[in-house]
């Protein structure tokens, strides 16, 4: 007698079970493995400079390609690095065949929003605070910190070569500490 | 306001810390989806490729006897007799029903000589060669795509 459901509760599985139990054509299985990181590839494509509904679909499109080679996953490393490289070698794919200007480093190409007081922008959110840096920058930093690329694997992707990649993570990193250095200043309470 | 002290890790906890989207099971659902449409369409391929591929070697394999079809659209013609045959002979059942088929047979396989009346150039070294060809390219794209998004 079966006293409890012979299907295991897949919430409670860790992403490597999953990954067997889908490459045994377990689909609730890999549905699980979207509902987990989903959010975490979508946020990895915007902050690489992909737009919503774009940034989206490829993620979309990462899932379904991750699906179709999940026999290729060697458990080397985190489920999630692993399709955020897809991921990320999709976009690059498409950035190098229709937004080349991306990965130049001519400022003049790219015209971040105006703001009011230039020297005076503080964000208190990484997202609005990349959305300040140059694109090849913001792909680099991005790549290297959510992506989990070595700088070498980042030259490699973008073709551009390592001292490129180096002072590109590096002037990024000074930029967002200085963009996200300031905290918020306190709510006073006012007593009646 | 004061300033705080970013160090670099400060700044990798922050591309850690991945919010998570209100939509996230619409997001699982449309992931789900297209799965199952490119299975549905992978599957429709390969039955339309397995239907097409067995009328070619029915067409290949199966003579009709007294079969003049794809000449100048004497195979309706033939058809239409048959058809007219099985009508009138009322009392001869079993003969106007098998005359029936049998007009039906042809014409089905007048059909596919004329739709595709290239039964002898599929036979031909030529048409082997395209296809071959054809086919190792689709193979090298597949091939060159899988590399691609091998990590």
């Amino acid at each position: 007698m079966a006293l409890a459901s012979d299907k295991p509760d897949l919430t409670r599985q860790s992403d490597v079970d999953l990954v067997r139990l889908s490459t045994a054509g377990d689909k609730p299985a890999f549905a699980e493995l979207v509902r987990r990181h989903g959010s975490g590839l979508r946020i990895h494509l915007r902050r690489m400079g992909a737009q919503g509904a774009d940034a989206d679909d490829m993620a979309q499109e990462a899932f379904m390609s991750a699906y179709e080679h999940l026999t290729e996953y060697r458990f080397d490393g985190p489920f999630t690095g692993w399709l955020k490289r897809i991921a990320s070698r999709r976009y690059l794919r498409k950035v190098r065949n229709n937004k080349k200007y991306v990965l130049t480093d001519d400022i003049g190409a790219y015209e971040p929003e105006p703001i009011a007081h230039e020297g005076e922008f503080r964000a208190h959110n990484l997202d609005a605070a990349l959305n300040r840096l140059k694109p090849v920058e913001r792909l680099c930093v991005t790549l290297n910190f959510s992506g989990d690329l070595s700088h070498q694997d980042i030259a490699d992707e973008l073709k551009i070569p390592l001292g490129t990649v180096k002072s590109h993570i590096r002037r990024a990193l000074d930029q967002l500490k200085i963009i996200l250095s300031v905290k918020p200043a306190p709510v006073l309470e006012t007593g009646t | 306001m004061s300033d705080l002290n970013l160090k670099d890790d400060d700044i990798g906890d922050l591309f850690a810390a991945a919010p998570v989207y209100d939509d996230s099971e619409v997001f699982q659902a449309r992931v789900m989806r297209g799965l199952r449409f490119n299975l549905w369409l992978r599957q429709g391929v390969v039955v339309l490729a397995g239907f097409v591929g067995g009328l070619y070697a029915l067409a290949q394999f199966i003579h009709m006897p007294n079969w003049a079809g794809g000449e100048g659209g004497s195979a309706p013609k033939v058809a239409t007799v048959t058809l007219t045959k099985a009508a009138t002979e009322t009392d001869e059942t079993l003969r106007a029903g098998v005359e029936f088929f049998d007009g039906m047979g042809k014409s089905a396989m007048s059909l596919i000589e004329s739709s595709a009346r290239y039964l002898n150039l599929m036979q031909t070294p030529f048409f082997f060669w395209v296809s071959f060809s054809l086919c190792l390219a689709c193979l090298a794209l597949y091939y060159a795509y899988s590399q691609e998004e091998t990590i």
